[in-house]
């Protein structure tokens, strides 16, 4: 029985150990990689070289990225917050609320890919937007609807219904009450759901593919024309065998970008909680 | 006298279950009624029914009508009857937020407007409570820093805020202390000068403290009611009486 108990521990703090391990070598080895690229021309110039990406930098694929991301997260914010506020509050019928539990379900489990197909026949053909950075942005937000109303459903379902119940009691709607009592409640959780969202988004290069993404583009400021983005760069540069460096300083943003998002995630839920 | 709420035949089921059956009474306006029983009995799902919250957390069978000054409560909307019904709970239920806002949140919502005017609201109900004093130079702390029996009031205090006629409340003293039981069966003394009280409670000697009426409950209906003097003193039924001597208890 010691033996056993002995064994089971071993297992759970090498398991541990391994996680930590590989999480602090993949950071470490970018950074280690990435940081010699790193330069104040490679964060605000435009790719250059005679093979576009061995010189230059990825201000493109900087601000592309921002712009995918940041409609990503309007466009899922909106819909998937205001699914799981109909879910939790209006929502009567058990088996509507399953049925659309299970719509999310198996939207979570599409393959990245596949959503890119879907932004590509729908947006970019069938409605003849082109490639552009808005077709790229919905096909991520897509993707990423699930994840975060998920979260949001259970931020809502967490929320004291006793609070809600005393709103309740003094004739305040349903509105009123989730608009002043409920969404304060659980803001943070709410921000840190699109955050890392967000995240999911900006670091993944499947569903831009088709929808948005281009190997050089001017720093985008149009929602209808293409753009670079800094996963399908990672993804060019590597591929092509262009620059390793650059990919390498690349990965480095990008990495950056999620420890950044994420520490603001974890601090702003830190801050409201006290 | 008046009677601010009326029962008729009134009755609940729900999940094939009867809670509450055969409730014929009338409640008195601008008394203090007290509903007492052993756990279980319907006190609070009685209580519920009145301003319809019951509807929000069961899909219950409803018999009967509930009629409030007069009006069947089925024919006005919920919103509205729950304005005119306000509601105390058993655990207090301040609000996330500064005391000055938990006393604005009705206000606010009913379209009152005006720092002038909400400040004036806010103190009003705040002293009828006997809060006021206590809390007058920090109204924008958190309600929840409050001690259990500040929060207590200051949920009386905000029921208040909507005006009601009624004021239903659901063992308001059982997470409390002794001090704040006083301090609140007090208030609720001086408070039915100007609201009907009813309150639902499993302590017969606050019962016999400060309401004026009392009906007894045993399994979903009513088994006797009457002054609470006369309840107390010459109850009419064996149950009332084994109840009375905490035979059930």
């Amino acid at each position: 029985m010691k033996i056993k108990t002995f064994l089971i521990k071993i297992w759970a703090v090498s398991a541990c150990c391994l996680t930590f391990g590989i999480i602090f070598f993949l950071f470490a080895w970018i950074f280690v990689k990435g940081a010699g690229a790193i330069t104040w021309e490679f964060l605000t110039e435009v790719p250059k070289g005679l093979i576009i990406g061995t010189e230059g930098g990825i201000l493109p694929a900087i601000v592309g990225s921002a712009w995918y991301t940041g409609i990503a997260c309007l466009f899922a914010t909106v819909l998937g917050i205001a699914t799981a506020i109909y879910q939790v509050y209006y929502c009567k019928h058990d088996r509507l609320a399953q049925g659309i539990a299970m719509v999310m379900q198996c939207m979570a489990g599409v393959p990245s890919i596949v959503m890119g197909l879907f932004g590509y026949s729908l947006l970019v053909h069938a409605l003849g937007w082109g490639k552009c950075v808005l077709a790229g942005g919905i096909t991520q937000g897509i993707m990423i609807l699930p994840f975060i109303q998920v979260r949001a459903e259970k931020a809502l379902r967490e929320v004291d219904p006793a609070l809600v119940k005393a709103s309740y009691a003094m004739g305040a709607s349903r509105a009123y009450t989730i608009r002043r009592i409920v969404i304060p409640r659980c803001l943070p959780q709410l921000v840190s759901g699109v955050i890392l969202g967000g995240c999911y988004a900006m670091g993944a290069c499947a569903p831009l593919i088709f929808t948005g993404a281009v190997i050089m583009s001017k720093v985008p400021k149009d929602v209808m024309k293409p753009a670079m983005a800094l996963p399908y760069h990672l993804y060019m540069l590597l591929t092509q065998g262009t620059s390793a460096e650059n990919a390498y300083g690349t990965a480095f943003v990008m990495m950056i970008v999620v420890l950044i998002t994420n520490t603001l995630a974890t601090w702003f839920a830190w801050r409201r909680k006290k | 006298m008046s009677n601010a709420i009326t029962l008729h035949d009134f009755g609940a089921a729900y999940e094939k279950k009867t809670v509450l059956s055969g409730i014929n009474a009338a409640i008195p306006a601008g008394q203090i009624t007290a509903i007492i029983g052993p756990s279980g009995c319907g006190k609070s799902t009685l209580l519920k029914a009145i301003n319809r919250m019951l509807e929000l957390e069961t899909d219950a069978d409803i018999q009967g009508s509930i009629h409030i000054n007069g009006k069947d409560i089925h024919t006005i909307p919920a919103e509205e009857l729950r304005r005119k019904v306000g509601m105390v709970f058993q655990t207090p239920t301040p609000f996330p937020m500064s005391i000055y806002k938990n006393m604005t949140y009705a206000p606010l919502y009913y379209g009152v407007r005006g720092r002038q005017k909400l400040d004036k609201i806010v103190r009003e109900n705040l002293e009828v409570t006997g809060l006021w004093e206590e809390v007058k130079d920090e109204l924008n702390k958190s309600a929840l820093k409050l001690s259990g029996g500040q929060q207590q009031r200051l949920c009386i205090a905000r029921a208040l805020t909507a005006n009601p006629e009624i004021l239903l409340l659901d063992e308001p003293c059982s997470a409390l202390d002794v001090k704040s039981t006083q301090t609140i069966e007090e208030l609720l003394l001086k408070l039915k000068e100007t609201y009907t009280i009813v309150i639902v409670t499993h302590n017969l000697f606050q019962a016999r403290r400060i309401a004026d009426n009392c009906i007894f409950m045993l399994n979903g209906e009513i088994w006797e009611q009457n002054t609470t003097e006369e309840l107390f003193n010459n109850p009419q039924r064996q149950e009332t009486k084994d109840y009375l001597q905490g035979v059930y208890a």
